[in-house]
């Protein structure tokens, strides 16, 4: 019901701006890491000048996937085949 | 050492830039003007501007979804860049602050789910921009959920446990260095790092399932009702 009542307000685009800004200041007052946004921006301006390089699927530089290559892939089948036959 | 500029927006510039229903009082307080009057300069200056306003706090909130925090700062670079790169901050519909807030959580939702239970193809940025846009009130709240389900899992792990992933995570040590430091092997630590990922996986597995189920639901409702 409760959630409902969330879904509803979410609805309005005026109530999620106001969302993200309570975010942004709830965030604001329970900060967990605070990371230098300078060195990130000068970085970031860098890159849009730098050539254009296609990035190959294995070279994605944010993905990181070490449990799927843990070889846990048939965990994750054998799992779903428990829950559904189950 | 950069400097830090900010820029009263000019009057006649002022309603060059998106707000949200200028014809009516906004519910928020728009602290975003001096943002607004840095892209009136400048890309590299609006920029400027959104990295010294939102980069702190959009790292630490990816952190509640990745728990690395290299992982979450580049997210929210990526993001970032993207954004200027497509010139997508020329068509805020209301606020950056929404915009990059959306982005971002959508983007470590995608890793993590990702990370946790297998890659799927890549999205291009453009998907992801359309998806922003198409943002339902569900996936706020699936978002919102999906960070308390994390906070509940680790906050319940044994404390044991709790603490290696917390030093493989959040701090990137290696196994190694853990098992070096807490004086146990390696295959401990591997066990109780596998442990709670198993757990955090089950968050994923689950959205799986009971989106599989609705879909197998609307499946059979069509055929009944054809």
């Amino acid at each position: 019901m409760q959630k409902k009542l969330i879904e509803t307000w979410l609805a309005e685009a005026d109530n999620r701006v106001q969302y993200y800004q309570w975010l942004h200041e709830w965030e604001l007052a329970h900060l967990q890491t605070a990371p230098d946004w300078q060195p990130a921006f000068a970085r970031t301006a860098a890159r849009l000048n730098t050539p254009f390089q296609v990035i190959q699927p294995d070279e994605e530089p944010i993905r990181k996937n070490w449990f799927w290559r843990g070889g846990n892939a048939w965990l994750v089948a054998a799992s779903l085949t428990l829950l559904l036959g189950g | 050492m950069s400097t830090t500029r900010i820029h009263p927006i000019p009057k006649q510039d002022a309603d060059l830039y998106p707000t949200p229903h200028s014809d009516r009082p906004a519910l928020v307080v728009d602290n975003e003007q001096f943002v607004r009057g840095a892209f009136a300069q400048s890309p590299n200056e609006g920029f400027e501007g959104l990295f010294r306003l939102y980069y702190k706090p959009l790292c630490s909130h990816i952190l509640r979804f990745v728990y690395r925090q290299d992982v979450a700062e580049d997210i929210v670079s990526e993001v970032f860049y993207q954004f200027w790169k497509s010139g997508g901050y020329t068509s805020i519909q209301h606020t950056y602050r929404a915009y990059l807030y959306a982005a971002v959580r959508h983007r470590a939702y995608n890793y993590l789910r990702d990370e946790l239970t297998g890659p799927r193809a890549p999205l291009s940025f453009d998907a992801v921009v359309l998806a922003h846009a198409d943002e339902s009130p569900q996936t706020i709240i699936e978002y919102d959920e999906t960070v308390q389900r994390i906070e509940k899992i680790i906050h319940e792990l044994p404390t044991q446990c709790q603490r290696m992933f917390l030093m493989s995570r959040f701090e990137s040590r290696k196994n190694q260095e853990i098992a070096d430091e807490l004086g146990l092997s390696i295959k401990t630590i591997e066990a109780h790092i596998s442990r709670a990922l198993r757990q955090l996986r089950q968050i994923f597995l689950f959205n799986l399932l009971f989106g599989f189920i609705a879909a197998q639901g609307m499946q059979v409702g069509a055929c009944l009702y054809s």
